[in-house]
């Protein structure tokens, strides 16, 4: 009689659960995509990544591809709950292409609008910040069960490993509160950034549906975080030391190659808040990746006038016009 | 007298009967291993009586060359390298249903080459009459007989091409002063993409060819079959067994009134516009009037529409709207071929990559790719499965669009359609500003007073209605209206006489004592094989002259309002009438 190894048996376990998940979130996205009345969207790239370096996300300049890390669930004991938590973050990911940013100038002018307070390389978090609160509370609005469900479990899962957060993080629970009307945790102390909060909740309320408001509102905002980003987010130069404990490190997306860490729990929370995503490809020698890459930026001419915020947003590379 | 019932089978047994001659050619070629291939289509349809889709696999080549065959008066394009049987398909096919020889089915195809002038294309001037000072016109077979054929058509110079443009075009071809109108031919032609010495084909020549298939080389199977069959340049074809006459032109003329009968399911006729449209639209420029900015080149970088599931974004040409009437009528086709009564989605769907591959641009990364390598058959029906199932999501859409043309549209429908508006190219660009303007109380009125004499069948109210709306050029979306009516029209007073040739001139008297203004024209209309449309104010008379023996059919149908109703009180009273339906 032959025995199967331990290791054989668990790698086999993992990729039946790896198949398992892949089912299920594949139920979410197509109920997702119902909800949204079928938007032209692909189905997502559901991947395991362990590292959890990767999370959800979408890509303008990857034209509209989702990416859906699904070893970034919480352990659930009920398969209802996993379609639960994937189809949140697939609504969620449609969200960005579905209200905002839209397209790419909405997003241009979006981080336009931040770059005017923060710096060039910092502008994409404040946008992703401000995009995220619009989508989730519109989100709240219709399912507002699931989306405190998904918050909890997101937040328990932060600080079952951490008893503090950084305060960016805390702000970003606590906008949810206020803009939900409802308690994330109840037994959390948010008060450090309650002002904090409550400022750029009152900006996101007013004219919530006007959607002429957001470049303004982006701006007011970019200037309320100003101080809190650069508290948490560290530009670092190539080679420095290594990463802080708690602490992960991305590259920003301005083409230049700068590195920025930050605490963990932001990523969890937003992705990366740097992205657009695939210009880490783009820093690759891949020259295929390059050449791809360089088709699907633009070669309109108005759009030079956004410089900066035009390479973050996908539609424009070092300041130059790109073919397709 | 024969009764209703028995005129009605008398019809399905003639129409079944013509579709077996058909399918007997389709055999016959692949029974005596004259064309041999094993590419299959694999064709979706609702069988009737039915509601289950069905799926029957169709010879690829075969089938697709037989549909340019029965759909009246079409041109196609049969691309592939050398040798692998393009022109030898067209001979067969011209020989089995003309009747004609092979020899002289051969001795009128053109065989393309760019010293090709417009002599040897169309005709000579007759040198006797021309020494009298008189120019008459010589046509060279080509234009004057029904069967076409142009070998290697990428050969012929841009100056020939620009003949056979406008004989595709206006079905008339001009030399001197002299003009042949060819009211019907059905028209074959082959291209060698590989061949030395070929011009590059412009979109507006290619839109002009209804359908394509590639002419892939035949598999190890195949080949073991031909290498067993007989060899025909030894002993060339047996005409009389093995390339017999199946049909006549006589019988295809009735086969392409058959086939223009055919009706059209609304979901049929959504998915062709869906497909003209998904091709067509894109939210930042007007395609067929740019030159530089096109897809692939910039024109869709950060535009919320630039994705995997959208069509805009990979192609860089529009589809004219020659595209949607050949869809239709090769779709009609299909549905004879198949023994249905209707055209449905299925169908579109099946038949729509072979119109549309051949005259689309489009972007290079994509279709040069994996798993395509610049097969554009293959990925054209990529595409249009994408847009059957983008069609199919929207068709609720579509519901609230029906719902306001009968002018009954409501709040809550233009909220269900404000949810599509945001990510739907075509709700976005077409349905919402139409519904737009049909969302309006004398649109909402006339469109309810249509439905409401449509059902009491009161056909004065309608005709009224249609000429007020001719003379109020003000009145919103009066294009729609004036449509309805007349589609109300001809469905509740078309009635369809078929008699014998022989007594045209007797149907003609009759006519021309009553409407002495149609006398010329119905004299024109007998006077060759052919289809022609008469219309007055009040009536539309389609008359089909199948043959001009005596014993060919005439089919005479006639709709309108009370002049039509006068008109086929007339007929109704010869002896020798044969009311079809």
């Amino acid at each position: 009689m032959k025995f199967k190894s331990r290791k054989e048996v668990s790698k086999k376990q993992l990729l039946q659960n790896e198949e398992k998940l892949r089912n299920l979130a594949g139920i979410a996205w197509s109920k997702a995509l119902e909800e949204y009345f079928f938007p032209p969207l692909s189905i997502p790239n559901f991947k395991f990544d362990y590292t959890r370096i990767e999370g959800f996300y979408i890509d303008i300049s990857e034209q509209w591809q989702i990416t859906m890390n699904l070893a970034q669930a919480p352990l659930f004991i009920e398969n209802d709950d996993y379609v639960r938590y994937f189809f949140v973050n697939a609504m969620h990911e449609i969200g960005h292409y579905d209200l905002i940013p839209y397209d790419g100038l909405i997003n241009a002018r979006l981080l336009s609008a931040a770059m005017k307070s923060v710096a060039n390389i910092f502008a994409p978090i404040v946008v992703n910040f401000f995009a995220d609160l619009i989508i989730d509370t519109k989100l709240h609005q219709k399912y507002p069960e699931d989306m405190l469900w998904e918050a909890q479990h997101t937040f328990n899962g932060i600080i079952s490993k951490k008893k503090k957060l950084a305060h960016f993080a805390e702000l970003i629970f606590r906008c949810y509160e206020l803009l939900w009307n409802q308690k994330i945790d109840e037994k959390y102390d948010f008060k450090e950034v309650n002002d904090t909060a409550k400022r750029i909740t009152k900006i996101i309320n007013k004219n919530f549906e006007d959607d002429s408001k957001w470049e303004e509102k982006t701006r007011k905002i970019a200037a309320i975080l100003k101080p809190i980003v650069n508290d948490t987010f560290t530009l670092i130069g190539i080679g420095a030391n290594p990463c802080t404990e708690g602490s992960t490190r991305r590259f920003s997306d301005d083409g230049k190659g700068n590195i920025i860490e930050m605490p963990e729990e932001i990523v969890q929370i937003m992705g990366n808040p740097l992205e657009n995503r695939n210009s880490d490809k783009i820093k690759s020698n891949n020259k295929d990746a390059k050449n791809k890459k360089a088709e699907d930026f633009a070669k309109e001419k108005s759009l030079n006038e956004f410089g900066s915020p035009a390479v973050q947003a996908g539609i424009l590379k070092d300041g130059e016009v790109l073919n397709t | 007298m024969p009764t209703k019932k028995s005129l009605v089978q008398n019809k399905e047994l003639n129409s079944n009967l013509l579709r077996k001659k058909i399918w007997k050619i389709i055999n016959l070629l692949e029974a005596n291993q004259l064309f041999v291939h094993s590419r299959n289509i694999e064709v979706s349809f609702t069988p009737e009586g039915k509601k289950k889709v069905e799926k029957k696999s169709l010879p690829e080549i075969l089938t697709i060359c037989m549909l340019n065959a029965i759909a009246p008066n079409s041109a196609m394009l049969l691309i592939g390298g050398h040798g692998g049987g393009k022109t030898s398909i067209c001979k067969l096919l011209g020989r089995m249903i003309t009747g004609k020889s092979l020899k002289e089915i051969e001795s009128s195809i053109i065989r393309g080459h760019p010293q090709l002038t417009e002599e040897k294309l169309i005709g000579t001037l007759k040198l006797g009459e021309l020494m009298q000072g008189k120019e008459i016109v010589s046509w060279r077979k080509f234009v004057i007989d029904f069967w076409k054929i142009i070998d290697e058509v990428n050969r012929l110079s841009p100056y020939a091409q620009d003949i056979l443009l406008s004989l595709l075009a206006e079905g008339q071809v001009k030399y001197f002063d002299e003009v042949q109108n060819i009211s019907k031919f059905s028209l074959y032609a082959t291209i060698n993409p590989q061949d030395v010495g070929t011009f590059e084909l412009s979109e507006p020549f290619l839109d002009r060819f209804g359908i394509s298939v590639p002419i892939s080389m035949p598999t190890s199977h195949d080949l073991q079959i031909i290498l067993k069959g007989k060899d025909e340049k030894y002993s060339g074809y047996d005409e009389l067994v093995q390339v017999p006459q199946v049909l006549t032109l006589d019988d295809l003329m009735e086969i392409w009134y058959q086939v223009d009968k055919i009706d059209c399911t609304t979901d049929a006729n959504n998915i062709i516009h869906a497909i003209i449209r998904e091709f067509t639209l894109c939210m930042r420029v007007d395609k067929g009037n740019i030159e530089q900015l096109k897809p692939g080149e910039g024109l869709c970088s950060g535009c919320h529409f630039n994705t995997k599931a959208n069509i805009c974004n990979k192609v860089s040409s529009i589809l004219s709207v020659r595209v949607a009437k050949d869809l239709l009528r090769y779709s009609k086709a299909l549905a004879w071929l198949m023994n249905l009564n209707k055209v449905e989605l299925p169908l579109v769907v099946n038949v729509a990559p072979y119109v549309i591959s051949h005259r689309v641009g489009f972007t290079d990364r994509e279709l040069n790719a994996s798993p395509y390598y610049g097969n554009k058959l293959n990925y054209t029906k990529d595409l249009i499965d994408n847009v059957r199932k983008r069609y199919l999501n929207r068709k609720e859409a579509y519901d609230v669009l029906d719902k306001f043309r009968l002018g009954e549209g409501s709040e809550t429908d233009l909220q269900t359609l404000n949810k599509y508006v945001n990510n739907d190219l075509i709700v976005k660009m077409d349905l919402d500003p139409l519904i737009k303007t049909l969302n309006n109380k004398k649109y909402a009125e006339v469109a309810k007073e249509i439905t409401a004499a449509s059902k009491r069948n009161d056909i004065e109210i309608l005709s009224k209605i249609k000429n007020e709306l001719l003379e109020n050029i003000e009145f919103p979306n009066r294009g729609d209206l004036i449509n309805r009516c007349n589609e109300e029209l001809y469905k509740q007073t078309i009635r369809v006489f078929n008699f014998k040739y022989k007594y045209w001139q007797d149907i003609w008297a009759s006519i021309a004592v009553e409407f002495p203004e149609l006398d010329e024209l119905i004299k024109q209309s007998f006077e060759k094989r052919q289809t022609k449309q008469i219309r007055t104010k009040d009536l539309l008379i389609e008359i089909n002259v199948s043959g001009t023996s005596e014993n060919s059919t005439v089919n005479f149908g006639i709709s309108g309002g009370s002049d039509a109703l006068k008109l086929k009180k007339l007929i109704e009273k010869e002896p020798f009438i044969e009311e079809n339906e």
